[in-house]
């Protein structure tokens, strides 16, 4: 166990571990990296904010998150949208291909004119290599017959149209910072403990 | 036995999955090695080689990858009898043919496609009780 009774953030790494994996039998992808030896990351902190923040209207998913975040001073978090109406949604929804080396990838991306009333949803916020701010989110809306439209949202171009709410786990004992995984051969979402914990047992 | 709990929430919890790693098992090992006794799921995102799902009585859905989008995620973590936690999520996946699907996620079967993120809250229960035999229904 990796029992942390004292108020510190930590890190750390799972190997390949069979506690982990999946039973017998179930189907496993051959990436076309060399697998990673570590499995699972995991980043504790202590101490951080939830925020209750509105998605404004007439801005997009994107600006109206990050304008929130900039405010709280909050440039990492989970962000968990609760009530949304899109006016317009692009977004990609997943394929394979053996053309392309990732064993899947995003379609070209796909719109919708609302109204699309949001369902569910997930998402993080972290940073690009380069620094600026980014959003994976996935989510799943339904239009004027009741029809579900969702898929890997591109939050710069999906448009409020009321406002609405989303909470956000402010995650700011870390960092993620999108870079490319040699494993999977597709950028995703790296997690890194925040320098001003890097002092000390972690 | 119906439980009522207070509590408070506590550490919060980064997890990113591998590939090929399961998510209930990945999730449950993360608790035992934190010491985590009960934790939410607060936000997630990510994909699975392949999906299964349970759904009402019992019946389980195989959904076939390569790859299928988690568009939600949500429940628990705690101990179970034997004491180890236990994970009891839920959710919504979409498959290559953009179609969705719900249900629980079944435990050794779900393995992650290309990552998982998953945002865990710990719940400090400060305090149980029993719900009431007189307890009223209206």
């Amino acid at each position: 166990m990796i029992a942390d009774s004292a108020n510190r953030n930590r890190a750390w790494a799972g190997g390949p571990d069979s506690a982990t994996r999946p039973d017998p039998g179930v189907p496993v992808l051959q990436h076309p990296g060399p697998p990673d030896a570590v499995r699972r990351n995991v980043l504790a902190g202590h101490g951080q904010k939830v925020w209750r923040i509105p998605l404004v209207a007439g801005q997009t998913l994107q600006t109206s998150v990050l304008a929130a975040m900039r405010q709280l001073k909050v440039s990492t978090a989970g962000l968990g949208l609760q009530q949304a109406v899109f006016s317009h949604l692009r977004y990609f929804e997943i394929a394979t291909s053996p053309d392309v080396v990732p064993v899947a990838h995003y379609t070209t991306p796909r719109d919708r004119t609302g109204p699309l009333e949001l369902i569910c949803a997930g998402a993080t916020v972290g940073q690009t290599a380069a620094g600026q701010p980014a959003i994976h989110c996935h989510a799943l809306t339904v239009d004027r017959a009741g029809h579900f439209v969702g898929g890997h949202l591109l939050p710069q171009a999906c448009m409020l149209a009321q406002t609405g709410v989303a909470w956000l786990w402010a995650l700011d004992h870390m960092r993620l910072v999108i870079g490319d995984d040699p494993e999977i051969c597709t950028p995703v979402f790296h997690p890194i403990l925040s320098e001003d914990n890097l002092h000390g047992d972690h | 036995m119906a439980i009522i709990e207070q509590g408070a929430p506590g550490r919060i919890f980064y997890v990113r999955i591998h590939p090929n790693e399961d998510l209930l098992r990945s999730v449950e090992h993360t608790a035992r090695e934190a010491g985590l006794a009960v934790a939410m799921v607060r936000s997630s995102v990510g994909s699975l080689a392949h999906a299964c799902l349970e759904v009402a009585g019992g019946r389980r859905l195989d959904l076939p990858g390569p790859a299928l989008e988690i568009m939600s995620l949500q429940g628990e973590v705690r101990a179970a009898a034997d004491g180890l936690p236990q994970a009891l999520l839920a959710g919504v996946v979409m498959d290559l043919q953009g179609k969705f699907h719900a249900g629980r996620f079944v435990r050794g079967r779900n393995p992650a496609c290309m990552t998982i993120e998953v945002v865990l809250e710990e719940w400090c229960v400060e305090q149980r009780m029993e719900l009431s035999d007189d307890a009223q229904y209206q």
